[in-house]
């Protein structure tokens, strides 16, 4: 039998067998399909807490205690000779004794170098610009996120362009992992509307420790995570939120995959 | 393929996904089959084939590389499913019985067992190359490029696959040889 003769053989061979799958099997496939989450870059962070670390904390517990001193010390009676008991406070006392604790005063202004938007944050925060996966200093997985670290917060964002061919609302109920019966975050067409630079957008305050609001101009889609275990991180993420200017057309637009 | 079910599919679209199950279920279930030479265990490779490439979908960059992509994810499958079983079980092919009569049935069969009992002592390698060589058409640059397999490693294991085969079918024709000219006797 020559080479020729043989691989005729084999092909004949091989050809002879079942062809067809049983629709069984096909359907027990599609049906595990089904409860399979797709594996995605995280490109932006999963819904969890991200811890706040012990000098945060330590920090957190420093304002609470200096909080309820100054609440203290400006609002119990004092004496007629001003050091105790009895009198009451002047209208300058009663503003030094609700100071906005941990709400940040954002005069700096970042610009993300790949996600196409710009953010007032604190002085004493920092921010970690967004850098492609093709950076080696980049954390496997992180590519793509501006972080910003607060003193008792972190903050993290980032954008990816919505494929045509996908809903808005469905495509962020998957990239932020909702599955119907989830008590974190929501079906996102149905969260709670807030606004973003003008556009209206979702917020979820529903997981410990974090809100996110999620907002799409054009098919752009943003997603904006505060980190936070602070009494005040909706006022913090607020002011935050309030000082966002989408700007899609400036975004590098490597889409998630 | 349709590329857009693929990129549809990529995004996240079960729907377009579950359309590209159906179609390619058939075509990855012969070449399991074919590896494999068990129903049942070809048929839980494709199944695990199909989860993981929907599951793994997101991270293919060229959507034109989808049918290489999931027959390296198949390959794979079947190397572990063989490893599963440490036995290699021979399905037996029922004849058709009202199907066209071959002019010579009889060497048909031997070939076909000679086949099958060499083909049951190939390492699954070596299994996977020659389906998708003599099955597939793939070229032996193909099979590397889609395996991630260098050439020779390719080239190697079909040849040792053909020479098993070639061995087992010359090794039937010295017996049936014998067998006939016993009978003449």
């Amino acid at each position: 039998m020559n080479e020729n003769e043989f691989a005729r053989t084999a092909r004949a061979w091989l050809d002879d067998g079942p062809t067809r799958m049983s629709d069984r099997a096909v359907l027990s496939a599609l049906e595990e399909i089904h409860v399979t989450h797709q594996r995605r870059r995280p490109w932006w962070p999963a819904r969890r807490a991200t811890p706040v670390n012990i000098y945060a904390r330590a920090a957190i517990a420093a304002i609470v205690v200096v909080s309820v001193g100054l609440v203290a010390i400006n609002v119990l009676p004092r004496g007629s000779d001003g050091s105790g008991v009895g009198g009451q406070p002047t209208a300058s006392q009663l503003a030094s004794a609700s100071p906005a604790v941990g709400i940040p005063e954002l005069t700096q202004t970042f610009v993300s170098p790949m996600n196409g938007f710009s953010i007032g944050y604190a002085d004493d925060a920092t921010f970690d610009p967004a850098k492609p996966a093709s950076d080696p200093s980049v954390e496997e997985g992180f590519a793509g996120i501006d972080f910003l670290s607060g003193p008792t917060y972190s903050l993290r964002a980032a954008s990816a362009e919505v494929p045509e061919a996908t809903s808005i609302d469905a495509w962020f109920d998957r990239e932020t992992g909702f599955k119907p019966g989830d008590p974190c975050g929501g079906p996102h067409g149905e969260l709670p509307e807030i606004t973003i630079d003008g556009r209206s957008a979702r917020i979820s305050t529903d997981c410990p420790g974090q809100i996110e609001a999620t907002v799409a101009v054009g098919r752009r889609a943003y997603r904006f995570t505060l980190y936070s275990e602070a009494s005040d991180a909706r006022a913090i993420f607020d002011a935050y939120a309030s000082t966002i200017d989408l700007r899609p057309e400036e975004a590098a637009s490597p889409p998630p995959s | 393929m349709d590329l857009a079910l693929v990129e549809a599919a990529r995004s996240g679209d079960e729907e377009a996904f579950a359309s590209i199950a159906r179609g390619s279920a058939d075509r990855l279930f012969v070449v399991a089959h074919r590896i494999l030479r068990d129903v049942a265990r070809a048929e839980d490779a494709v199944q695990q084939t199909l989860v993981t490439a929907w599951r793994e979908l997101p991270a293919l960059r060229d959507i034109e590389r989808f049918e290489a992509w999931i027959h390296r994810i198949l390959v794979n499958v079947c190397y572990t499913e063989a490893k599963r079983a440490s036995t290699w079980s021979a399905n037996v092919v029922a004849l058709p019985v009202d199907g066209p009569a071959t002019p010579d049935s009889t060497t048909t069969i031997v070939i076909r067992d000679a086949l099958d009992r060499g083909f049951g002592r190939l390492p699954t390698e070596q299994r996977a190359a020659f389906v998708l060589h003599h099955h597939l058409g793939w070229s032996v640059r193909e099979i590397s490029e889609n395996l991630g397999v260098p050439t020779e490693t390719i080239r190697s294991r079909l040849r040792y696959a053909t020479s098993t085969l070639r061995a087992a079918l010359e090794a039937d024709a010295r017996t049936t040889g014998t067998t006939s000219r016993e009978r003449m006797a």
